[in-house]
């Protein structure tokens, strides 16, 4: 089967009314995790949310609010999704009561504090592990049950500090690089099973996650982010840069020779 | 230092910070106590009710969630920065619309409480405030969150309601939507040509419409005194299964639009153009609701094409007793002082007490006017309008002022003593040092005074 035919019959699947959305959402109590998923129970009649964070309250505000807009089921599950260790339950415990999903998605980070990362080791293996480590965990465990559900889909954020290191924030940087390389091989494996893998690249988000930098015309509305997504998701898109000119900033970045970019101060 | 702006944007003000909880338990800081506050919603008061110069913001922008919604009643538990306009995408679909709508769907639920807004239909359905049957409230010296509704704490309901911001934070609130079958109204707009003729139209239209203003020529001479268009709407029954979100702006102003191209003559020429652009004298067709509730949102941050400067915003209310001869003078002060006004206003309110202690809308006429800020002449005109308001025993609408001053408050609103009890000792705006703090010292004066009396005479 090509490429576009299985997209195809993915998508179809996927975006018929009568086949019900059944989404994991790890992180769920991240802003762009909560746009996404209101943009989903807007768009689609009858999603059933599963919710992953680690803060009870939180997460059941989150619930109340997709609850009373969605008409499928809404369920919570309080886990520390930097805890690995727990990883092995919290997916037991999801494809218990949802033994088919269709969709999982990876909204979690830690930005961190780049400047201490630099000095101090402790901080620079958090932003690894919360980032990086903790994904390729799920991942890992995802992709075993994953892998027998053709049509379904992993979506992941990364970010486009991922896409080259600089001063500012290549700790964060290099954790979300790596987890972009790791979706590419993962994506590799399991278009054989007919299972996507979608990368999704936002740019500067107005969120909590960012309350500390200055913001600017560059930055992007959580809800406009979660618009983009649900459509990146629901096409089944390899891989999109969210807003879309990011696409063209990162590749003009991408390109600037070493000797240059060392230079630089952005 | 952050810089916040109120819509008239004649006063931008610095305020001290902008805290933006994006959860509820991020709102404990209030009970540490280190700061005065006000919550702040989509900044569209006019003057100074949302701006805090000598604090700091509480901006309530994501704190948005909808926490239940009862399909059978059609009450809706939120989160007090839900947008109303986010209200109407949640809520039309499923067959809701809003009790009562202000000009704009760009206000927070918040904001909508705190200024006890009024709509189109108040001759029928009085104000905001009626269709709030819980409010969740945190103050400054509370352990929790308190529950205030008109039934456990009325006193309490009362000062929250149009309390400005001033009696605590309202977290969330429960609002009773009213059922609607399509997102259509059945609209009249007919012309009347002199003062007198709208006085006797708008009697009629208010009996055979929810929802009823007029827009008025303020630049009118003559014969023509007065001429403007009534509009009239009733919620349909046809197009039941369109269109049932909100329009998005069709463009955003870009730049400050130069003052010098808002002036008698460009006005006066609007005018004409806007009373003319309609030819026959009544047209009756299908409206969507959101041309016909927010005609001036198809303008993103339409408050810039007064320019830098910014404009004031007037709107009084006149009792019935007063209410041709009150209208005729302000309008005739407004046009002779050459200051001039497009969008302008009129509306008759109904009977329905407002519920809230500082609540604007009453008995009598509302009448509404923009002016383009052009210094001291303006302010000059509009203090000449607050004592014809003054005489005529009316009211001006805080959530528009700028100028008023605490005398004139103080007649306006006659519960204010009242409201000071309820005031949070760690909540304060720029509204309440120019008008409500030089009261309550004149009460304090007054009691010290009087006591003091007292002990002389004891001794």
């Amino acid at each position: 089967m090509s490429s576009e035919e299985v997209k195809k019959e993915a998508e179809e699947g996927g975006k018929e009314k009568k086949v019900k959305r059944r989404l994991f959402v790890f992180g769920a109590t991240s802003a762009i995790a909560i746009e996404t998923c209101r943009v989903f129970a807007e768009e689609e009649s009858e999603v059933e949310f599963y919710l992953v964070a680690r803060n009870k309250e939180r997460v059941e505000a989150v619930a109340s609010d997709l609850r009373a807009r969605t008409e499928g089921v809404v369920k919570v599950y309080i886990y520390d999704l930097a805890d690995i260790s727990s990883h092995k339950k919290l997916i037991q415990e999801l494809f218990n009561d949802c033994p088919k999903p269709t969709d999982a998605f990876l909204a979690w980070g830690y930005l961190g504090d780049n400047e201490a990362a630099r000095h101090n080791f402790s901080e620079a293996e958090k932003i690894i592990k919360v980032n990086y480590l903790s994904a390729v965990s799920l991942l890992t465990l995802l992709a075993e049950r994953f892998k027998d559900l053709s049509g379904s889909a992993i979506s992941v954020i990364t970010s486009v500090a991922g896409d080259r290191g600089r001063k500012r924030i290549y700790v964060y940087g290099s954790a979300k690089g790596a987890l972009s390389r790791y979706l590419q091989g993962l994506r590799n494996y399991l278009f054989e099973h007919k299972v996507f893998v979608i990368e999704i690249k936002p740019g500067f988000v107005d969120t909590p996650m960012t309350s500390g930098m200055k913001k600017n015309f560059l930055f992007a509305s959580p809800q406009k982010v979660g618009r983009d997504i649900y459509k990146g998701i629901a096409k089944r898109k390899d891989l999109f840069y969210t807003p879309w000119f990011w696409r063209f900033i990162l590749l003009v970045i991408v390109h600037i020779p070493e000797k240059i970019f060392k230079r630089l101060n952005i | 230092m952050e810089r916040a702006c109120s819509w008239g944007l004649v006063q931008g003000e610095e305020t001290a910070e902008v805290k933006s909880p994006y959860w509820r338990d991020e709102l404990s800081f209030l009970r540490e106590r280190k700061s005065k506050f006000l919550p702040y919603g989509l900044g569209r008061s006019y003057g100074d009710v949302c701006l805090n110069r000598k604090g700091s913001l509480i901006s309530t922008r994501w704190l948005n969630r909808i926490l239940n919604f009862n399909p059978q009643t059609g009450i809706l538990h939120a989160e007090s920065g839900i947008t109303l306009e986010e209200i109407i995408n949640f809520a039309l679909p499923k067959g809701y619309f809003l009790p009562v709508t202000p000009g704009t769907k760009y206000v927070t639920l918040g904001g909508a409480i705190a200024n006890d807004v009024h709509g189109k239909n108040h001759h029928i359905a009085g104000t905001f405030g009626h269709y709030i049957k819980k409010i969740s409230l945190l103050r400054s010296d509370s352990e929790s969150l308190l529950e205030v509704s008109q039934e456990k704490t009325p006193e309490l309901f009362s000062a929250t309601v149009a309390g400005l911001g001033l009696t605590g934070i309202i977290v969330d609130a429960e609002i009773k939507l009213k059922p609607v079958k399509s997102a259509y109204l059945e609209v009249e707009y007919l012309k009347f040509f002199n003062l007198a003729e709208f006085f006797e139209v708008s009697k009629g239209f208010s009996e055979k419409y929810e929802y009823t203003v007029a827009w008025i020529d303020t630049t009118a001479r003559g014969k023509s005194f007065g001429r403007g268009i009534m509009m009239g709407g009733n919620h349909t029954e046809e197009r039941a299964q369109e269109d049932k979100k909100c329009r998005k702006p069709y463009f955003s102003m870009p730049f400050y639009l130069p003052s010098f191209l808002l002036n008698r003559y460009s006005v006066s020429l609007f005018n004409f153009a806007y009373f003319n652009r309609i030819r026959q004298k009544q047209i009756k067709k299908i409206e969507h609701f959101d041309p016909f509730f927010y005609p001036l949102d198809i303008v993103g941050e339409w408050n810039k094409c007064y320019g830098k400067r910014g404009f004031f915003q007037f709107q009084c209310v006149v009792p019935p007793k007063y209410k041709v001869e009150g209208i005729k003078e302000i309008l005739k002060e407004a046009r002779d002082s050459g200051k001039v006004s497009f969008l302008s206003v009129i509306k008759e309110f109904g009977s329905k007490p407002s519920v809230g202690m500082l609540s604007f809308p009453r008995e009598g006429v509302t009448l509404c006017l923009d002016f383009p800020n052009k210094g001291e002449e303006t302010v000059k005109l509009l203090k000449k309008l607050e004592e014809v308001v003054k005489e005529m025993r009316g009211a001006l609408y805080p959530a528009k002022d700028a100028l008023m001053s605490p005398a004139s408050f103080k007649q306006f609103y006659p519960r204010w003593q009242e409201f000071l009890k309820y005031i949070d000792p760690f909540f304060c705006s720029s509204f309440y040092y120019r008008i409500i703090k030089p009261l309550s010292l004149e009460v304090r004066a007054e009691r010290s005074k009087s006591f003091i009396k007292e002990e002389r005479e004891r001794v």
